[in-house]
């Protein structure tokens, strides 16, 4: 897997023409999603408060990138990645899709990238945040892997964090401590690393 | 036998990102911390809200607090969790995850701690008061939070 050079704060990046499906049931939440994602002049975002909304808008147009909460009634996101892994139209089949979550056990992450899901972010959510991974996945080139248990992009990982070169990775706003329970809350660089692809020998 | 294909996956996103036009990085993130301060208010009246539902609701003065949803009340602390990405403190969103993480620690094991859940309640309640405990007071409150998690799973087991 190679990945093209971390872009510099001062390059210019154009999110109008993106098309991105933003979901999350909570209103509010959905509210500063839309408000982050807008902040960074996307104009053609899809408001949806449910999987099933995400559905229709990802069946019936071309989509560039998902968004959405992993906790949701009836279909999560986690079901709604599997969804668009496997049923979706193939022009969006394999798009950007990134999980975000109040509460990070690390049975979720896990879940969160078997279901092919590209990263996944703890809220709350700060715009830095979500533009580090939106760079991440722009610039990464993971192969992609269909069989009949995984269909995604790669996901045999190594734990070395996010793209080399890439600063300001999200600290101080998460506990470390919260990494020593049992089943703990993974602070945002343990996504990252269980999220990162590697390279592995046979 | 399972067949594994691997192929490459057109990268549309970059390919719309850097098109030439639009606003620069460092921009895009400023304009939309200052779109999300706008959410402020909205975030701290439901952050309140939550807090005053958690406490009417599953509070140690509600006598059938046993016989209510817990999802109900894992579903409030996760709001807490939203509302707080544009408001301070911090801690008060690390403060319901660790109130998450009681909760799903008593939803598996069938074991319910009330005691944990007020002291959570009462962290939240202080957090939100407004009141300036100072960042290093709010890192001691939540490393106590966590200490409380840790020591009730190992009595459990």
């Amino acid at each position: 897997m190679s990945s093209s050079p971390p872009k510099p704060p001062w390059a210019k990046i154009n999110f109008e023409e993106l098309s991105i499906v933003a979901v999350d049931d909570n209103q509010q939440a959905l509210d500063i999603m839309i408000q982050v994602i807008t902040g960074f002049g996307a104009k053609k975002v899809s408001r949806c408060l449910s999987a099933e909304e995400a559905r229709k808008a990802i069946t019936d147009g071309q989509v560039d990138m998902v968004i959405t909460d992993a906790m949701m009634p009836t279909i999560d996101g986690y079901d709604l990645t599997r969804w668009i892994r496997r049923e979706a139209p193939e022009q969006n089949r394999f798009i950007p899709v990134i999980v975000v979550t109040g509460h990070t056990p690390r049975r979720d992450v896990v879940k969160a990238r078997d279901c092919g899901a590209n990263y996944i972010i703890a809220k709350p959510i700060t715009p830095k945040t979500i533009m580090d991974r939106i760079l991440w996945v722009a610039r990464e080139d993971r192969m992609g892997i269909d069989c009949d248990t995984y269909v995604g992009p790669d996901r045999r990982f190594r734990r070395l964090g996010p793209p080399a070169g890439t600063a300001g990775r999200r600290s101080g706003d998460l506990n470390d401590e919260i990494g020593a329970a049992i089943e703990p809350n993974m602070s945002q660089d343990e996504i990252d690393s269980v999220m990162k692809p590697q390279k592995v020998s046979v | 036998m399972t067949v594994v294909r691997k192929f490459k996956i057109p990268n549309r996103l970059r390919a719309a990102l850097f098109n030439g036009g639009g606003k620069r990085i460092d921009e895009a993130v400023a304009d939309a911390d200052a779109g999300l301060a706008t959410l402020a208010e909205a975030c701290l009246a439901a952050v309140a809200e939550c807090i005053g539902r958690i406490e009417g609701e599953f509070g140690a003065q509600v006598v059938d607090r046993g016989s209510r949803d817990m999802a109900e009340l894992y579903r409030l602390s996760g709001r807490i969790i939203d509302a707080c990405a544009p408001i301070e403190p911090k801690a008060l969103a690390e403060a319901a995850r660790c109130l998450c993480d009681v909760l799903d620690y008593a939803m598996e094991a069938g074991h319910w701690d009330w005691a944990a859940v007020d002291i959570h309640i009462d962290a939240l309640k202080l957090l939100a008061s407004g009141i300036d405990l100072g960042e290093s007071g709010e890192q001691q409150l939540i490393k106590s939070l966590v200490k409380l998690r840790q020591h009730r799973e190992a009595l459990a087991g």
